[in-house]
């Protein structure tokens, strides 16, 4: 979390250029000559500015012009080995999809030479997100489906807005054939975050030394979980399984 | 006694190591963190110990940051850095104008011939340090994720997640000779399901943001003020807004106190170039020193018109605050009690660079606030496993999938501007996982060497560091060369390990630059579901 190379972006300040423009305002400039300074510079300048506002305006620019031309420069390049551009493409035919937060998921796709050839003359490609919240996906059976086309040679990803948080996502990408979707490629499921509180007023207690667990609330059945025997791992689509 | 205090401080750093270059830019990170932040904690510690004050903090150390710690480079970089900052400061005291400046030169030239004797006592190795404190029972030591690497990002590679967690224990364990009990999470990261990896590897504690428990799938009961267990049996600790806002807001936080030392105004920026020229960077460009002569003064005034620094008024700010900072913690658990009729848990975690890196005088900080807190009986401060063992009820539920970064969830490690980095990421991963099930049996140890550095390379690459920078935009050449020489290196290797065809040479010379996890095993990624 903490941006902890703030100090070297600071690196490289331009001394001389920098000290120039303070050196400046200790001579304290008339304010024609420091407005023509500051519209030299490119800033904005009122004409009913007073003085000072003029100074304080050049002072900050001075304090920025240290930043700006730091990261500019940023790091050396690594000399030890050359580095190359990375490849472009794995042509691995994979589409995957990723929760950014609650209500936006990420998918990019990375296609083989043969898909990306037969998709492109179609001339109508098309990305499709199913929401599969609670199903066992069967290609037809989502709550929800968006759609949107995409332009391959352009277009290498698509972020979705979504409406449902806390929800299981699928995406395809595929073609449009008349009215027709022919599917080509399908992603991994994707989880977005939950962004609010839990509706139920069930509570599951775990007791020192008891094997079973406690709940109360809603819930006032006896309990039949056991510890370590739960997984949410193992049913993708999420909920309370019993 | 009517509650408990936890805190927690997360120790990163990236794997930077340039073993090919005699100095090297970013490797300064991570002497600036050992000089600021490390060291000086540990001499905080020293003293209280003396002292006999008890302080509890529960702090993790990545594995990064410990491999780092006992690289043999590194380290006399290190010495050899801090002996020149020494000469600097003593050229300082016959370089300044006035008898304020003299003053803060000679305090700085002792400071840093202090942490030089303290690290040459610690045998050159301040994991020794932190061992000491932990058997002594004031901190417990914790672990982290094998290079940081933000996992809910990771949720659709369960052989991945798997590696990132038992190469943490692994590597914790290498270096400290004992089993973590808990871990950090990197960047507070988890999304729902992670806790059975945990358990997995016998990890019995971790952390979210707050929001993690509010978005539970069940409501949390007490809130964030009392740790849960998920249904795997694995307890979980909530972040404490409250202790976060008053700390850490960059508006309102202790550490913009117009008294405390102004972090980017620096002697490496003002002084001339022919002076100061074998301080910085021998390329010739300007960094940060070290030695800062000026406190922060106020928000608006520019960094040339700062005032002199002023030690004893720092310490008192530092002194004020802390005791400040109890009489709030005192006052919310006396709330939270009062609400709820249970002794609360006030969990704080911080980035232990926050203290001494960035706040100069956050050591202090941490030293005042442990006086403070021994003197009065209703708060009791604790580690994350003295907490557990307070308790014997624990309500069970899920946590939400979260993080404590911007927003609270993926996006700043999945943006606009780093968003290219997962195509490489995900490929690599997918070879990887492949040529670990195909060659599991593999028994040629020049084939496994490189099997192994492949996996170096891939973990290195996993890093959330490199997606970090990209978003705030600070190291970004760096960054981007860090993910493409790893990708390259990864690719080299399984290259001539497909065509049979090993170049020995590069191989060493990569296992040399990348020698992070010197026992790393490829099997790691192997994945058998239980």
């Amino acid at each position: 979390m903490i941006e902890y190379d703030v100090n070297i972006s600071q690196k490289g300040a331009h001394k001389m250029k920098r000290q120039e423009l303070f050196d400046l305002l200790d001579k304290q400039p008339s304010i024609q000559e420091a407005k023509v300074l500051a519209k030299k510079l490119g800033l904005k300048i009122k004409k009913r500015m007073k003085k000072n506002e003029v100074y304080r305006i050049l002072r900050e620019y001075a304090t920025r012009l240290q930043e700006y031309e730091d990261s500019t420069e940023a790091s050396k390049p690594m000399a030890c080995e050359r580095v190359e551009e990375l490849p472009k493409s794995y042509e691995s035919d994979r589409l995957i999809l990723l929760p950014v937060k609650p209500h936006l998921v990420y998918l990019y796709w990375d296609l083989s030479r043969q898909t990306h050839e037969k998709m492109a003359k179609t001339g109508n490609v098309v990305v499709r997100l199913y929401d599969v919240t609670y199903i066992i996906f069967d290609g037809k059976n989502a709550h929800r489906v968006f759609e949107a086309g995409v332009d391959l040679g352009i277009c290498r990803n698509y972020y979705f807005h979504v409406p449902c948080a806390n929800a299981d996502y699928i995406a395809e990408i595929g073609y449009k054939e008349r009215e027709n979707f022919v599917p080509v490629l399908r992603s991994n499921l994707c989880k977005t975050p939950s962004d609010s509180p839990s509706t139920t007023s069930r509570q599951r207690w775990f007791v020192k030394g008891k094997k079973q667990v406690v709940t109360m609330g809603e819930t006032l059945i006896q309990p039949v979980e056991r510890i370590n025997a739960f997984s949410p791992t193992n049913a993708v689509s999420g909920g309370d399984k019993q | 006694m009517i509650g408990y205090f936890c805190l927690v401080l997360h120790s990163h750093l990236p794997y930077v190591h340039h073993p090919e270059h005699d100095t090297f830019l970013e490797e300064r990170w991570f002497f600036e963190a050992l000089i600021e932040s490390y060291i000086p904690l540990l001499m905080t510690f020293e003293r209280l110990e003396k002292d006999g004050v008890p302080f509890k903090i529960t702090m993790s150390l990545t594995p990064p940051l410990l491999e780092m710690t006992k690289t043999n480079g590194l380290t006399e970089k290190f010495i050899s850095h801090l002996k020149r900052l020494i000469e600097l400061s003593e050229k300082e005291i016959s370089h300044v104008q006035n008898q304020e400046e003299k003053a803060l030169a000679v305090f700085y030239k002792n400071r840093f011939t202090q942490i030089l004797e303290y690290y040459q006592n610690l045998d050159y190795d301040i994991c020794n340090g932190f061992s000491k404190y932990a058997k002594d029972g004031y901190l417990e030591l914790i672990t982290c994720n094998a290079t940081h690497a933000f996992l809910p990002l990771m949720q659709h590679q369960p052989n991945a997640v798997n590696a990132q967690i038992g190469i943490g224990v692994r590597a914790f364990k290498e270096r400290l000779n004992f089993r973590p009990k808990g871990i950090w999470l990197a960047e507070c990261g988890y999304f729902q399901g992670l806790d059975e990896f945990l358990k997995r590897h016998e990890l019995e504690f971790f952390f979210v943001d707050s929001h993690g428990l509010w978005y539970a799938d069940e409501k949390p009961k007490y809130g964030v003020y009392k740790p849960v267990m998920t249904p795997c049996g694995v307890f979980v600790f909530a972040r404490d807004p409250e202790s976060s806002e008053q700390v850490w807001s960059a508006t309102t936080g202790y550490p913009g106190d117009y008294r405390y030392r102004e972090f980017y105004r620096d002697i490496g920026f003002d002084r001339d170039f022919e002076y100061i020229k074998p301080y910085i960077d021998p390329s010739g460009v300007r960094v940060n020193t070290g030695i800062k002569y000026h406190r922060i003064t106020s928000k608006e005034v520019p960094l040339d018109q700062k005032k002199l620094y002023n030690r004893d008024e720092a310490l008192n700010a530092a002194k004020s605050h802390a005791l400040d900072f109890l009489n709030k913690k005192l006052s919310q658990t006396q709330r939270l009690y009062e609400i709820s009729e249970q002794p609360p848990v006030i969990v704080a975690p911080f980035d232990t660079e926050l203290f001494g890196h960035w706040w100069f005088e956050g050591p202090e900080f941490i030293e005042y606030f442990f006086r403070e807190a021994a003197k009065n009986k209703s708060l009791k401060v604790a580690t994350a496993s003295e907490v557990l063992e307070k308790f014997d009820t624990f309500q069970i539920l899920t946590p939400a999938s979260s993080s404590w970064g911007s927003g609270g969830y993926n996006e700043t490690w999945l943006n606009g501007q780093n968003d290219w980095i997962y195509l490489h990421m995900n490929e690599l991963h997918d070879r990887m996982t492949n040529l670990a099930k195909q060659y599991e049996n593999e028994t040629d140890p020049l084939k496994i060497r490189v099997l192994n550095q492949m996996l170096r390379e891939l973990l290195l690459l996993q890093s959330s560091d490199w997606a970090f920078i990209l978003t705030t935009q600070t190291s970004v050449t760096y960054a981007v060369n860090r993910i493409k020489t790893h990708v390259k290196r990864f690719l080299d290797l399984e290259r001539q390990f497909m065509s049979n065809n090993i170049d020995e040479q590069y191989l060493a010379e990569i296992e040399q630059k990348d020698s992070i996890f010197p026992w790393l095993d490829y099997r790691m990624y192997l994945y058998q579901k239980i």
